[in-house]
C-alpha cells in the first residue's frame, strides 16, 4: 500500500460514522495519530496499558515498534483489512517515521456481559457458568474445562462485508480428522461469505438446509462443549453467540446429554431409558389416538373401546380435525411462551390451562381423552435431550399424524420406518446421522 | 418440473388412493359384541345383535333374512350409527341350528373381512330369544364376553372354541369340536349345560359339565379346576398334563393315554390319607374317561382328536379315512396318574 494516502482512504471509508476517531496520543514519548472507532475501544485504559508495558524503557521510537512487536497483528495489512481490523476493535496507529499503519491490539470498553450462569440449559447437578457473546471468553471457558495440551483452536475471519470471527475447537488426539478436515477446508473456501446467523454458517458448513433433525448440537454450557469435544466432535464458536455449536451430531444426541455423566451409571441408564421411551411417545401417540379413534378401532380392546366412544360421544369433528386443531393450540401455546417477557409468561400459561384443561372439553369441542394424549405427547416431547431436537420432534409428530389419518396403523409404522430411512440417509461432515460415535474408531461407525 | 411439483405430484396420490374419507369415527360406529344366530320365523335366518354401552345398557338389534349377509345389511339400514363386526367376540348359535348344520354360519364367519376369527362360538340350549335379550344388571357391558374370557369368567368347566377352531374342525380329516352349551341364567347371564359334541358341522349330542371337565384335561386346557374326588373331599387340580403312546398294529390304531395330575387337597373332612385321594380320583377320572370315550364311539365324532395325534404316522388316504375307517377301530385306554403336590394341613395319618 502507498505510504501515503492510507488515512485519507480510511477517513474517506469511515466518513460521517460518528464513532470513527483520528486521536493524537502520546506513547514512548512520541506524538502520533491514533485511528478508531471510540465506541469499541477504551483509548485511555489502552495507553495506560500500554504505558505499563513501556516501563523501564526509553521512551523513543524503537520502544514504540518493540510494542507493536507485542500487539501488532499483522505487518502491512491492505485496506480491506485494515478497515476489518479497526472494526474488530483494533488501533490503528501512523508509524511516526516511515507513515506506515501499526495496527496494535486494544483494550475493549466494558459492553460484554460478565460470564453468569445459564439461563435456558437447567441442569442438577453440573457446572453453571454458561458461554458469553465474546468469543475470548468462550475460548477461555473451554481451555480452563478442558487442560490438555492437544486442544486445537483455528481462528476464521469470515466475510467481505461484514466480519465476523469464528473459532474452530477440537481434541487433536480425540476428534476424527476427517471432520476437521471438512470443517476447515469449508471455513476457508468460503472466507468471503457473509456469517450472520447460525444458519448462514451451517449452509457454509455443508449442513442440509432442509433437515427434520438439528444436524449440530448447541449448548451454552462449557461442560457440555467439552464433553462433546472429548467425544470426537469439533466445536464452533461463533463471535456475539453465546451457544457453543458441536458438530456434527449424531442419533445419540438425541437422547444423552453429555451431563448425564455426573450421574452414578444406573441413573444415567435410567435417565436415558425415560428419554428414550419420551421419543416413542412424542412422535407416535397423536397418530395413535387417530388410529384408534377412527381408522382402526378394531385394535382397541372393547372395554376400552366403549370409553374412549363414549368421551368422543357429542365431539363434532373427525378425530383427525380435532387432534389437528388441538395440536396447533398447544403449539401456539408453546411458541407463544418461549419468547414472552418472563412477568406475562404465567399469564399464557393460566390461560392455555383453562382453555386445553377444562373448558374446551366441557364445549364438546374435543374429548378428554385427547386432551390426556396430547398433555402426555407433549411431556414426553420435552424429555428429549436438547431444545432442538424437541422441535424436530414435534414436526415430524405431524407427518404421523397425516399418515396414519390417512392409511390406519400401517401409515404408522410406515411413517416411523420413513423416519428411520430419513436417518440413514443422513450425512452431515463425513458423518452418517446413525452413527453411535463420531470417532470413527470402529468398522461400522 | 421443479422440485416443489415433484414433491405434490408424489404427495397426491397419498391423499387420492388413501379413502380416508370413508373413516368413521369410533363414536359413529356400533360395535356389538355379541352376535346371535338362530333360525327365523318367517325367513331362514334371524340375527341379533349385542350392542354394550358404556352407561350399562345393551342395545339389542334383530333382523330376519334368508342370509347372513342380508340381515345384516338390513341392519345396518335401520341403524343410526355404521354397525361394525370388528369388536365381535361372541357367536351364540341356537340348539335347533346346531342340529341343522352350521355349515353356512362357519363359512359367513371365515369370509366376513371384518369379523375377527379369534372370536368365541357357544350355543344356547332352551328359550334362544329370551337367552339374547337377557340382561343381568350389576355386570352390564360386555358380560357375555366376559363369561368366556380367560381374563375373567371363564373356569375350567366351560370349553372354548374359537371360529377358527371350530372353521377347522369342520373342515378336517381328524378332528372334531364340542362347542360349549349356555342356557339362560337366573342369577347370572348364563348357566353353563355342557358341551356339544359336534360332528363335521352338525351337532350329535351332548357332554355334561363333569365330562366337558375331563375333556377339558385331556386337551389340556385345564387350570384350577375343582373336582370333588369322593364324598367330602375336594381338590383342585392344578396341573394336568397328558402323555400318548401310540401304535398302528394290524388291527388298527392303538392309543394309551397317560394323565398326569398335580391336584392340592382342598376339602377332607373323612381325613383320607394321599394314597385314598389319589386312588379315588384316579377312578373317577377313570369312569368320567369310559363315559367320554363310550360317547365317542357311540356318536362316531372324534371330539378328542385323536386323529391329530395320529396324524403324523399317516399317509394321505388314510388321512381321508380316518373319521370312515380307522377312528371306529381305535383302541383307547386312558390312565391317571395323581400326585398330590399340597394336602395344605391335613396330616396323613392323624385321627379325628
Amino acid at each position: 500500500m502507498a505510504t501515503r494516502g492510507w488515512e485519507q482512504l480510511l477517513v474517506e471509508k469511515f466518513q460521517g460514522n460518528a464513532d470513527f476517531a483520528i486521536k493524537q496520543a502520546v506513547i514512548a514519548g512520541r506524538a502520533v495519530a491514533v485511528y478508531m472507532f471510540e465506541s469499541i475501544v477504551d483509548l485511555p485504559a489502552t495507553l495506560e496499558r500500554m504505558d505499563q508495558s513501556l516501563v523501564g524503557l526509553r521512551p523513543d521510537i524503537r520502544a514504540l515498534e518493540q510494542l507493536a512487536d507485542l500487539y501488532r497483528l499483522r505487518a502491512d495489512p491492505t485496506l480491506t483489512e485494515l478497515a476489518h481490523l479497526l472494526l474488530q476493535g483494533k488501533l490503528v496507529i501512523r508509524h511516526p517515521e516511515s507513515g506506515e499503519p501499526m495496527v496494535f491490539k486494544a483494550e475493549p470498553p466494558a459492553i460484554t456481559r460478565p460470564v453468569s450462569s445459564a439461563e435456558n440449559e437447567n441442569r442438577i447437578q453440573g457446572a453453571n457458568d454458561a458461554f458469553t457473546e465474546e468469543l475470548q471468553i468462550n475460548i477461555g471457558l473451554l481451555r480452563k474445562n478442558l487442560k490438555r495440551q492437544d486442544l486445537m483452536i483455528v481462528k476464521y475471519s469470515l466475510g467481505s462485508t461484514s466480519c465476523r470471527e469464528v473459532a474452530l475447537v477440537y481434541l487433536r488426539s480425540e476428534t476424527n480428522p476427517e471432520i476437521v478436515r471438512a470443517v476447515d477446508d469449508r471455513l476457508k473456501q468460503n472466507k468471503r461469505r457473509d456469517i450472520r446467523q447460525v444458519d448462514d454458517l451451517l449452509g457454509l458448513l455443508g449442513h442440509p438446509r432442509f433437515a427434520l433433525v438439528a444436524t449440530y448440537v448447541s449448548t451454552e454450557l462449557p461442560e457440555e462443549a467439552a464433553q462433546n469435544l472429548l467425544d470426537g466432535k469439533a466445536v464452533l464458536l461463533l463471535d456475539q453467540f453465546p451457544n457453543a455449536l458441536a458438530v456434527p451430531a449424531i442419533v445419540r444426541d438425541v437422547w444423552s446429554i453429555k451431563t448425564d455423566h455426573n450421574y452414578p451409571q444406573t441413573y444415567l441408564a435410567f435417565f436415558r431409558f425415560i428419554r428414550l421411551i419420551g421419543i416413542v411417545f412424542a412422535i407416535v401417540m397423536p397418530g395413535l389416538y387417530v388410529v384408534l379413534n377412527s381408522v382402526n378401532p378394531e385394535l382397541l380392546r372393547i372395554q376400552l373401546a366403549l370409553s374412549v366412544a363414549k368421551s368422543r360421544e357429542g365431539v363434532p369433528y373427525p378425530a383427525f380435525i380435532e387432534v389437528l386443531l388441538m395440536l396447533l393450540v398447544l403449539e401456539m401455546v408453546i411458541e407463544a411462551t418461549t419468547r414472552l417477557p418472563k412477568s406475562i409468561g404465567p399469564t399464557i400459561t393460566m390461560i392455555g390451562g383453562i382453555i386445553l384443561g377444562q373448558a374446551i372439553v366441557q364445549a364438546k369441542l374435543v374429548s378428554n381423552l385427547l386432551i390426556i394424549i396430547l398433555a402426555a405427547s407433549t411431556i414426553a416431547n420435552f424429555t428429549v435431550a436438547g431444545y432442538l431436537n424437541t422441535i424436530g420432534i414435534r414436526i415430524f409428530k405431524y407427518v404421523v399424524l397425516f399418515v396414519s389419518a390417512a392409511f390406519g396403523i400401517l401409515g404408522l409404522e410406515v411413517a416411523v420406518i420413513w423416519m428411520f430411512l430419513y436417518f440413514a440417509g443422513l450425512k452431515t461432515l463425513t458423518v452418517p446421522y446413525l452413527s453411535l460415535s463420531v470417532k470413527g474408531s470402529k468398522a461400522d461407525e | 418440473m421443479t422440485r416443489m411439483t415433484r414433491v405434490l405430484a408424489a404427495l397426491l396420490p397419498l391423499v387420492l388412493l388413501c379413502g380416508c374419507w370413508d373413516v368413521r369415527d369410533i363414536n359413529k360406529r356400533y360395535l356389538p359384541v355379541v352376535m346371535g344366530i338362530t333360525k327365523g320365523k318367517h325367513a331362514d335366518y334371524s340375527i341379533t345383535l349385542q350392542i354394550p354401552s358404556v352407561i350399562g345398557k345393551t342395545q339389542i338389534l334383530q333382523q330376519e333374512a334368508d342370509s347372513i349377509s342380508k340381515a345384516l345389511d338390513l341392519i345396518r339400514t335401520k341403524a343410526e350409527k355404521h354397525v361394525d363386526l370388528l369388536h365381535l367376540r361372541l357367536f351364540l348359535i341356537s340348539e335347533e341350528m346346531a342340529k341343522s348344520g352350521l355349515e353356512d354360519v362357519m363359512d359367513f364367519a371365515i369370509r366376513a373381512n371384518d369379523i375377527s376369527i379369534k372370536g368365541m362360538v357357544a350355543i344356547v340350549t332352551g328359550d334362544f330369544d329370551k337367552t339374547l335379550h337377557h340382561q343381568i344388571s350389576p355386570t352390564p357391558e360386555i358380560s357375555s364376553y366376559d363369561y368366556f374370557s380367560e381374563e375373567s369368567g371363564w373356569t375350567p368347566n366351560v370349553s372354548i372354541v374359537r371360529i377358527w377352531e371350530a372353521f377347522k374342525g369342520s373342515q378336517s380329516y381328524t378332528e372334531d369340536l364340542a362347542y360349549p352349551i349356555v342356557h339362560m341364567g337366573t342369577d347370572t347371564l348364563y348357566d353353563f349345560r355342557g358341551s356339544a359334541i359336534m360332528k363335521k358341522n352338525k351337532m350329535v349330542g351332548s357332554m355334561t359339565p363333569e365330562q366337558t371337565l375331563i375333556y377339558n384335561i385331556f386337551l389340556e386346557k385345564y387350570t384350577g379346576g375343582t373336582i370333588e374326588a369322593a364324598k367330602d373331599t375336594t381338590v383342585i387340580i392344578k396341573k394336568a398334563k397328558m402323555r400318548h403312546h401310540k401304535s398302528w398294529t394290524a388291527s388298527g390304531p392303538q392309543l394309551k393315554s397317560d394323565v398326569y395330575l398335580d391336584v392340592a387337597v382342598t376339602e377332607n373332612k373323612r381325613n383320607l390319607s394321599n394314597r385314598q385321594i389319589a386312588e379315588e380320583i384316579r377312578l373317577l377320572i377313570d369312569e368320567k374317561g369310559d363315559e367320554i370315550v363310550a360317547k365317542m364311539r357311540g356318536l362316531d365324532s372324534d371330539f378328542l382328536g385323536v386323529g391329530q395325534i395320529f396324524r403324523p404316522t399317516m399317509n394321505e388316504r388314510q388321512i381321508k379315512e380316518w373319521k370312515t375307517k380307522w377312528f371306529p377301530q381305535l383302541k383307547f385306554e386312558l390312565s391317571v396318574k395323581v400326585n398330590i403336590r399340597d394336602n395344605i394341613y391335613f396330616k396323613e395319618g392323624r385321627q379325628r
